[in-house]
């Protein structure tokens, strides 16, 4: 025994288990991108899925990524934890599109904005999150505010054990219908609303408070929802409550009452089937400065039905901005151009009554003053600001916006939601239509989704009338009132008196493609009972059925393009699968740049094998720890085994052909022995001063530093043959993710450009068999990854034909000429040629 | 009459999914709600062709819905949806009488072959449905009266009212067709 040994049994141990995490890593790869590939394959349509099916499939791949991340500072180090960085980066724009991955944050109970980014949603929701991004990071004109955080929710809710409460009041019950359900939360809004809020949230909540006055000057703030756990991209807009003009003492009532509004009967129903997290039912809240506003409204950054328009579109009225979003008011509308903000076209509507703040808090309704009522609510220099602000987010967040916004006593804007704003995705499909021939009942109006529609009208004034809606009805309303929502499956327009672009009821008319007509005039005077068709696209409505006038203006939707979930989807894709990170040898290849979890898995991978190539190679010059392979060819080659189960035999003194077998170095042999041992090149003797023939072929020639280190789908040989040096590594599983094969061939005997056409000609073999390369100089990495088991079995073998064949060809490529004619002849050798 | 379809599934994503599909790639009715609550109510004010139903639902699931249907001799037929993670409770759903199970995610064309089965299975079901009641009727007389009338509707459902279609199949003279088409309407 030498000193050596016990520090090569040690770097022996050492490597193995750095095998052993090697092999996990490229076990969570694999599995991180079959799951990947899989939502790709979703994405593409024709697929029905739910958001559990994005859930769950998102949370593998958090889960691996997380792992192959660990595995990765476990083989090469600290360097690594970067990545561990980029993952919490994305991780927390990703909890920002499908919320309720992450447990109750540990934060603060209040949080001013000024403190706050959208990566924070975990912790504040989507809603204060994004006023936060908006102030702290793009420093666009938002109010003074804080969040009262959902770890403030949990705390309340432990305080009074209300989740256990909750729960025994839903499972003592045996649910069976909706009226129960609406009873339920009834109880559950009360039990609420007496709990008492501890004391340690109360202080935090004045103390957010009083840095809010002490920040303005005004005294009253608006309490609006902010939900943890819900995703932003649907568009049920405005279902929590909201409180307008709140006063000091009003603080801690309102703060429960907006925890409370968020068990209606349909959250009560999710409760049942346990299928929130407790998370997904945390609520934050957002206290913001209270504006007292002359004018508010909505800002489209691009027109929803339109999305060839290039304009910016603005909704506006007199006062508070919510008879905007109920439908209450029409609005003045104005397109504002994009490029300096050129007024495109006004439109301005009378407004009779305003909603403004009450002095002793609340809202009420005011009347205008009929000279006042048809003034445009904005000035011209206030729709170019608001312009700008819009092609801001619009930019920022790289898709269209829905903004609501609102102007001050003192005529300076304010912005106050930003979200993400669905344009309708259809076809040019209008095919002329000759309607003039036919009677027409009404026209003008605002567009609020495209299309038409015949069918029987209908007149409803409020939830009670919807029941009795008929199936194909035109629906009538004066207002959008709530629960419209509930027949649009089944009607085949509508139409209202008053409304705009911008109201809830539009955005959701838009999602369900209903044919859309707004600002009906004489709606009252319409026939009631008789078949009418509504032309919402050219806003004219004719008496009688018209069926042409439908097909004409019928749009084509992509069902699956156009659905929520499957944006939904295509969003959280954005963030999990495209690949920035691309060649290795790039510059820009760098942890510091992982957009995407594809990103961090590539580049882990990449790491991982060069830390493992780095490792087995280190064990090569400890020595001594291989045992040497016998075999009928003159090689001289240590194998080390980094698995026992890869040995097919238990001797100890040399390895046998027998023995590597089971090993990927299996196919590389056999491509070895079936070329046989080199032969000299024809030419190659009359080439001056080369020493080598055919009887100075000595075993010696392989060098002492040739070895394999082998697991069971894992190979490194490392070939010195002759002048030329050639590494393989290769990977070689059932799972087609884990495999890979790569080389580096490198150097040689002779003349530089002898030298570069046998790599020339290496390299376009290698193409021919599918390697992704880099040369520089005389040195050329190849690599092909994730393909099948078999497949990556025949490339080994045709490289060690390749290796073969090429063994000192250096010598005789004396010309472009004769180095064609060789890589051709072993193209048809190797079954490659293709004329 | 054009044919119709339930869908019911407690996340509401999916279910506006299924009624966009169905309504712009079939010709059936759909009426869809994510509110499992709500079926029995459903079910109590019209009857259907063809229930697809999440076999997961709370208050009232998939398993739910097959019993009644069985309890109440109901005819519709039920596809039922089913995730990876439940795949043993759709043996059970067999067992209580679904036409079809679909893992989610899938693909439409799945959904519309399986549409396609349930709705032949759900005619069988009316039609020995009939047969059991009409064997009910006594005496022979008024059993032989009620097979008429629902001999002529099941040819109305495939002609229309078109009285002289419906003698040239039937052999059936169309006064007595016409007497017979009076007292249906």
């Amino acid at each position: 025994m030498t000193e050596n040994e016990p520090t090569s049994a040690a770097s022996l141990k050492a490597i193995q288990d750095n095998f052993a995490v090697f092999l996990q890593l490229l076990d969570k790869n694999n599995r991180v991108l079959e799951v990947m590939s899989d939502m790709e394959e979703k994405a593409q349509g024709e697929y029905l899925f739910d958001v559990n099916y994005i859930r769950q499939s998102l949370a593998v791949i958090r889960s691996g990524v997380s792992d192959i991340i660990e595995k990765m500072v476990i083989l090469g180090g600290r360097q690594y934890i970067t990545l561990s960085d980029r993952f919490d980066e994305i991780d927390g724009v990703l909890e920002s599109v499908l919320p309720g991955n992450r447990p109750i944050a540990d934060d603060d109970l209040t949080i001013p904005f000024d403190r706050l980014n959208r990566k924070r949603a975990y912790s504040v929701g989507s809603k204060n999150a994004q006023l936060g991004e908006m102030k702290a990071r793009l420093e666009l004109p938002v109010p003074e505010g804080f969040a009262i955080t959902a770890r403030a929710y949990k705390l309340f809710v432990d305080a009074n054990d209300l989740q256990k409460r909750i729960s025994r009041r839903i499972e003592s019950l045996n649910i069976r219908s909706y009226e129960q359900l609406v009873t339920v939360s009834r109880e559950i809004i009360e039990m609420i609303s007496k709990s008492p809020v501890p004391q340690e949230l109360v202080d935090e909540i004045y103390a957010g408070y009083q840095q809010l006055v002490a920040k303005t000057g005004h005294k009253r703030i608006s309490m609006r929802s902010s939900a943890v756990g819900e995703d932003t991209l649907f568009s049920f807009a405005g279902q929590y409550a909201s409180y307008l003009n709140v006063r000091e003492d009003e603080l801690i009532d309102r703060y429960r009452e907006v925890l409370a509004g968020k068990f209606t009967p349909q959250a009560i129903y999710y409760f049942l089937s346990h299928s929130l997290s407790e998370a997904e039912m945390a609520m934050s809240v957002g206290c913001v400065s209270m504006i007292n506003a002359t004018a508010a409204g909505v800002a489209y950054t691009r027109n929803p039905i339109n999305p060839r328009d290039e304009a910016i579109l603005i909704d506006s009225i007199f006062g508070l901005g919510k008879y905007i979003v109920s439908g209450r008011l029409t609005p003045d509308e104005f397109r504002i151009s994009r490029d300096g903000g050129t007024i495109l076209s006004a439109r301005i509507a009378r407004k009779p009554v305003k909603l403004i703040n009450k002095p002793d808090g609340g809202t009420e309704e005011v009347e205008i003053p009929p000279d006042e009522q048809r003034r445009p609510s904005l000035t011209e220099s206030q729709l170019q600001e608001l312009a700008k602000y819009a092609e801001i987010l619009e930019k920022h967040y790289r898709t269209p916006q829905d903004i609501e916004w609102a102007v001050d006593q003192d005529g300076k804007l304010f912005l106050l939601q930003s979200r993400p704003l669905q344009v309708i995705q259809t076809e040019d499909s209008q095919i002329e239509v000759d309607t003039s021939h036919l009677d027409v009942l009404a026209s003008g109006g605002t567009t609020v989704c495209p299309g038409a529609g015949s069918g029987p009208l209908y007149h409803v004034k409020s939830i009670r009338d919807l029941p009795d809606v008929p199936e194909g009805a035109i629906l009538a309303a004066a207002h959008p009132f709530p629960g419209l929502i509930t027949v649009m499956g089944r009607i085949s327009a509508l139409i209202t008196r008053v409304g705009g672009l911008a109201s809830h009821m539009a955005t959701i008319a838009r999602e369900y493609h209903i044919p859309t007509l707004v600002g009906v005039k004489n709606l009252r005077d319409l026939p009631k009972g008789k078949e009418i068709t509504v032309d919402a696209t050219e806003k004219v409505i004719y008496s009688g059925r018209h069926e042409d006038v439908v097909k004409g203006r019928s749009l084509k939707y992509d069902i699956f393009e156009d659905s929520s979930i499957h944006r939904l989807l295509d969003k959280v894709l954005d963030l999990v699968s495209p690949l920035r990170l691309l060649h290795p040898t790039d510059d820009d290849f760098l942890p510091e740049n992982c957009v995407t979890f594809h990103d961090i898995t590539r580049y882990a991978h990449q790491k991982a094998m060069e830390e493992m190539f780095k490792s087995a190679q280190a064990l090569e010059r400890k020595g001594a720890l291989g045992t040497s392979l016998k075999s009928d060819l003159p090689i001289n080659m240590n194998v080390i085994f980094l698995d026992q189960d890869a040995k097919r035999s238990n001797r100890s003194d040399f390895v046998t052909e027998e023995d590597i077998s089971l090993t990927p170095m299996k196919y590389f042999w056999d491509g070895i022995k079936k070329e046989g041992w080199p032969r000299l090149h024809g030419d190659v003797k009359h080439i001056k001063g080369l020493g080598t023939s055919r009887d100075k072929i000595r075993k010696s020639e392989f060098s002492e530093s040739s070895f394999a280190v082998l697991g069971k789908e894992y190979m490194m040989l490392s070939l010195r043959m002759g002048y030329h040096f050639t590494t393989i590594e290769a990977m070689c599983a059932e799972e087609t993710n884990k495999n890979y094969v790569q080389m580096q061939y490198m150097a040689g005997g002779a003349a530089l450009e002898r030298r570069i056409r046998r790599l020339k000609l290496v390299t376009d073999i290698l193409g021919h068999l599918g390697f992704v390369q880099q040369r520089r100089g005389d040195f050329l990495h190849s690599i092909i990854s994730y393909q099948d088991k078999s497949l990556m079995a025949e490339k080994l073998y045709l490289l060690g034909r390749l290796t073969i064949m090429t063994k000192q060809l250096d010598m005789a490529l004396s010309s472009d000429a004769v180095a064609e004619w060789y890589r051709d002849d072993f193209l048809k050798k190797l079954g490659l040629y293709e004329g | 009459m054009k044919r119709s379809i339930l869908a019911v599934d407690a996340e509401v994503h999916m279910v506006r999914l299924l009624e966009r599909i169905i309504r712009e790639k079939t010709n059936y009715q759909i009426k869809v709600t994510h509110n499992a609550l709500e079926v029995p109510d459903l079910m109590n004010k019209e009857s259907f062709d063809v229930i697809i139903a999440e076999l997961m639902m709370p208050g009232f699931n998939g398993l739910d819905l097959l019993d009644k249907i069985a309890r109440d001799k109901r005819t519709e037929a039920v596809i039922v949806m089913a995730t990876e993670q439940n795949l043993k409770n759709t043996v059970e759903a067999f067992r209580r009488g679904a036409s079809d199970v679909v893992i989610k995610p899938f693909k439409a064309e799945q959904l519309f072959e399986a549409i396609e089965r349930a709705m032949n299975i759900s005619e069988r079901n009316r039609k020995s449905c009939c047969m059991t009641e009409l064997l009910d009727i006594h005496p022979f007389s008024e059993a032989l009266e009620a097979f008429k009338r629902d001999y002529i509707r099941c040819l109305t459902r495939e002609t229309g009212r078109d009285v002289g279609k419906i003698a040239d199949i039937s052999g059936l003279s169309r006064s007595e067709i016409e007497k017979i088409l009076n007292s249906l309407s």
